[in-house]
């Protein structure tokens, strides 16, 4: 059939190596094991605070009148914080996984956001930190201009809410999972975004297809952390979901922890650290060694979404997901191909530095590639790069190489839209436990310290 | 492969005193049932190798390459060994990497008969498995030669193809068939009746299983006189030609000459779905299921129109009722056409389970308010299109009311994610990860 064909030609992604269940709320029962143990954990942070909240009471006691006035006054916010928090968790766990994680994000966002706020109040209460991390956490509460910098708390160009305590919405670089989102500009620069277009050479194709063990397009997380030296010690916090490395430098986990506690798995067992996933096919394509370490997580479901968001740019796909968004500049236009082709997405080139004790992003990059595919699969049903034509001088369409590059030169743009900034998150810490793994430290026994919870 | 073997002697003598790694290399280079290893050191060997140490990692590339069905590549070393050894196994290896890629150029298949021809000349008692796999770049260059009009090479390689694979000798009379039937559809289109004819008689005794389908055909050109079959060929020439407006020109004249065609209804609801002329696709579709609802490629087709068009349940009911007509048709090819029509229904429902979360993420990112490269509310104008009902007026942004009253002090940037640990705690409220993916 014409638009059989038509479909099958144009494929935004790939490699078969598994076919993903994603069933969205059959929950399997090791993620429902690791949510139930997710709960216990905020249960236990949140006994943790309730006892650092008495010592704060104590002490308060023994401060200046003005002082012990201020300090009383933000110990009332958090004890009501800390009961906001027990009536969430009070709630019963919803039934279905979607549901479930939903709740866990809210539990634990609400646990870390009363973490880090107890630590000011801490603080201020002349209780000096006891870790690393409390000390990371106590230097945030120094930034008492963050109030009047409303606006750029999410990055946003205009305010959009002119009351002064009105609450920050979701939005640029704050909807992301735990303290992470909730830092302010000063501790955490915005990283730069590079991105290019890249024709694909058959060196190139050859190179990414013995690397991917094949190729399919898609969205692919590559590279490690550079700017990160050795790491000979990783201890993870539960309560912040942030890991310290090497005993003095923070870093706070921007995606939910059993995602990351999946990534970990991942990355530690394949021997590429391949993370990447394609959503076309029958039933779309993870790849790795053992896709099924992810090919139903929430993860690949995120990095299937953007795949197909930048697809639907790259091919100009009418009916497709874009239909209302926002170009800048020009639409992209459509082309018609009259051979099987990809086009991936690399997220990569992740650069990281150190400021005041906390490791943080400073740049990274997006590369898009199209390259034609062979009608031969590999005896794993893998898509091989069409080496042949490549050889004899394919060009994609030049319409979705203009597509290509109002994606690229608009990086910064597109990364407003939050499941790219999502998937660049993702691509972040892939970047930094592939450092790890470089670095030897056991991923897997990391997964199960951020499954259990133990506090770094 | 004695010649290999002498090589592989030799350089296992070279190899004594080298580096460990480069032995660990050559070690790797030899391995046998990891493709991905072998390459590895084939490739770490050949930077420093040279002379017989060359040509043995060359070979042993090659194959690794081979079993990774990487045939460029596999073919390249080969090539590179050939340029120094004459050995029959690496031509015919190089010819069935060629034969493997005649999908995705049938030119191939003229190189990987001239390899075996090689081969056999340089081994003339060649393992006769390997001769049997170049049975398919016959066939495939029977195709191409009755394509371009050479019908006497055409059917002397069809015949090397059954004879050298009589196991599937159905397949390739099938396959020289639609080579056949082809061609005369091309005839038909440009009004060469007689060559219509004769090629689809040729067509219907190599395929006997074409011969209800074109049966319309042959009578038509039987007749001498264009009708709707020529206009559906014509349309069939044009989208060759990516001319897919003529194509659907054609089409229009087929149902003009035979408004109750439901094939002209069919092909030009594709070519308007190519044309992104969706409501005129939609039309098309409908109209041809009507005219034929006992054709389950008609189900079919419609079905994965609307899949594309993220009606979902649309395509799942075209689905099931295309099953349903192959059940009750009985024909030879029920099971092949059952696999298609599971394998749709496989991809419609991971389509359908990527679609719930994408309306997920639009409805928490509108919620959030943060989607400033929207035109508008998000999941709205999705709602809008797929007749859904919108999301409600968020509440307008208030704080939450705090327990105690606003301290000396001001609000610390603290109090930010305070509030919202409130809010979520106790409102809900529009904070949402997007990854909460809640049920429609």
């Amino acid at each position: 059939m014409k638009s059989g064909i038509v479909a099958i030609l144009l494929i935004s992604s790939c490699i078969v190596l598994g076919a993903p269940a994603f069933a969205d709320d059959d929950i399997d029962p090791k993620l429902a094991q690791q949510l139930a143990q997710f709960k216990k954990n905020c249960e236990q942070h949140q006994a943790q605070e309730k006892e650092k909240a008495q010592k704060i009471a104590q002490a308060v006691e023994s401060l200046p009148p003005q002082q012990k006035q201020e300090v009383k006054q933000e110990l009332q916010r958090l004890n009501a914080a800390i009961a906001a928090t027990d009536k969430m968790l009070a709630e019963p766990m919803p039934a279905t996984r979607s549901e479930q994680e939903a709740y866990l994000k809210r539990a634990s966002g609400a646990v870390a956001a009363t973490r880090e706020y107890e630590s000011a109040v801490s603080k201020d209460a002349g209780i000096a930190p006891t870790s690393h991390m409390e000390q990371v956490l106590s230097r945030l509460g120094e930034a008492d201009d963050f109030k009047t910098k409303f606006g750029a708390f999410d990055r946003q160009p205009t305010v959009k809410d002119s009351e002064l305590n009105a609450p920050v919405p979701v939005g640029g670089n704050s909807n992301f999972f735990g303290v992470s989102g909730q830092m302010p500009p000063s501790t955490v620069t915005p990283p730069q975004t590079s991105s290019s277009y890249a024709p694909t050479t058959v060196d190139a194709a050859t190179s990414i297809s013995d690397h991917d063990h094949g190729v399919g397009g898609g969205v692919m997380l590559e590279g490690d952390a550079g700017g990160l030296g050795a790491v000979s010690s990783v201890d993870y916090d539960s309560a912040t979901n942030a890991l310290t490395l090497n005993g003095d430098l923070v870093y706070f986990v921007k995606i939910p922890p059993w995602t990351f506690a999946t990534m970990c798995r991942q990355i530690g067992t394949d021997r590429n650290a391949l993370l990447g996933v394609s959503e076309t096919g029958t039933d779309g394509l993870v790849f790795g060694d053992k896709p099924e370490i992810y090919k139903d997580s929430d993860l690949a479901y995120e990095m299937m979404l953007a795949d197909k968001f930048l697809g639907d740019i790259i091919f100009a796909r009418r009916n497709g997901w874009t239909q209302g968004y926002k170009f800048p500049g020009s639409a992209p236009e459509g082309a018609r191909v009259k051979s099987s082709m990809l086009v991936r997405f690399s997220f990569g080139n992740f650069q990281f530095a150190t400021n005041d004790g906390q490791l943080a992003l400073t740049s990274s990059s997006l590369e898009v590639r199209m390259m034609p595919t062979s009608k031969a699969p590999s005896p794993t049903g893998q898509l091989l790069p069409d080496y042949n034509a490549m050889d004899k001088g394919w060009t994609p369409p030049d319409a979705f190489v203009a597509n290509a590059r109002i994606l690229t030169d608009n990086a910064d743009y597109f990364r407003h839209e939050a499941v790219i900034q999502e998937v660049f998150a993702d691509g972040e810490t892939a970047a930094l436990l592939r450092s790890l793994k470089e670095s030897g430290q056991d991923l897997n026994a990391l997964a199960d310290k951020i499954d259990g919870g133990d506090a770094g | 492969m004695s010649a290999a073997r002498l090589a592989g002697a030799l350089i296992a003598c070279l190899m004594i005193g080298a580096e460990p790694a480069m032995a660990d290399a050559w070690d790797d280079c030899q391995v046998k049932d990891n493709p991905d290893l072998a390459i590895e050191g084939c490739t770490t060997t050949l930077a420093s190798a040279s002379g017989d140490q060359m040509l043995e990692a060359q070979y042993h590339r090659a194959f690794a390459y081979f079993g990774k069905h990487d045939f460029y590549h596999a073919a390249k070393d080969f090539t590179s060994v050939i340029a120094s050894r004459s050995i029959a196994e690496v031509y015919a290896y190089r010819g069935l990497a060629y034969v493997y890629q005649v999908d995705d150029d049938p030119a191939f298949a003229d190189q990987a008969i001239s390899d075996l021809n090689q081969a056999l000349a340089l081994k003339p008692d060649l393992d006769t498995n390997l001769e049997k796999d170049f049975s398919f770049a016959y066939s495939v260059r029977a195709a191409t030669n009755l394509e371009n009009g050479q019908d006497t090479q055409a059917i002397s390689d069809e015949d090397s193809a059954v004879k050298m694979n009589p196991d599937k000798a159905a397949a390739f009379n099938t396959d020289f068939g639609s080579a056949y039937a082809r061609r005369a559809l091309k005839s038909l289109a440009n009004g060469e009746y007689d060559h219509a004819v004769s090629d689809l008689q040729q067509a219907n005794q190599l395929d006997p299983a074409s011969t209800d389908r074109l049966a319309p055909y042959l009578s038509e050109a039987q007749s001498g006189k264009p009708g709707p079959y020529a206009a559906i060929a014509r349309g069939e020439q044009h989208e060759k030609d990516d001319a897919y407006d003529q194509a659907v020109n054609d089409y229009t004249d087929a149902i003009i000459a035979s408004p109750d065609m439901a094939q002209a209804y069919l092909e030009r609801a594709e070519a308007f779905e190519v044309l992104e002329r969706y409501s005129d696709a939609r039309s098309d579709f409908d109209q041809a299921v009507k005219l034929d609802s006992g054709n389950w490629r008609a189900y079919y087709a419609r079905g994965y129109f609307h899949q594309q068009m993220a009606e979902f349940d649309l395509a799942d009911a075209d689905f099931s009722q295309a099953s349903t007509v192959i059940d009750q048709g009985h024909d030879a090819d029920a099971e092949g056409e059952k696999a298609i029509i599971d394998k749709a229904s496989k991809s419609l429902q991971f389509d359908k389970k990527l679609e719930d979360h994408w309306v997920s993420y639009l409805k928490d990112i509108q919620t959030s308010n943060n989607y400033a490269n929207w035109s508008s509310a998000p999941y709205d104008l999705y709602a809008g299109r797929h007749n859904l009902p919108k999301l409600p007026p968020p509440a307008t942004a208030s704080v939450a009311p705090m327990a105690i009253p606003e301290p000396g002090r001001a609000w610390s940037w603290w109090a930010i994610p305070l509030v919202l640990l409130i809010v979520l705690g106790v409102g809900g409220g529009g904070y949402q990860f997007y990854r909460q993916r809640n049920k429609a």
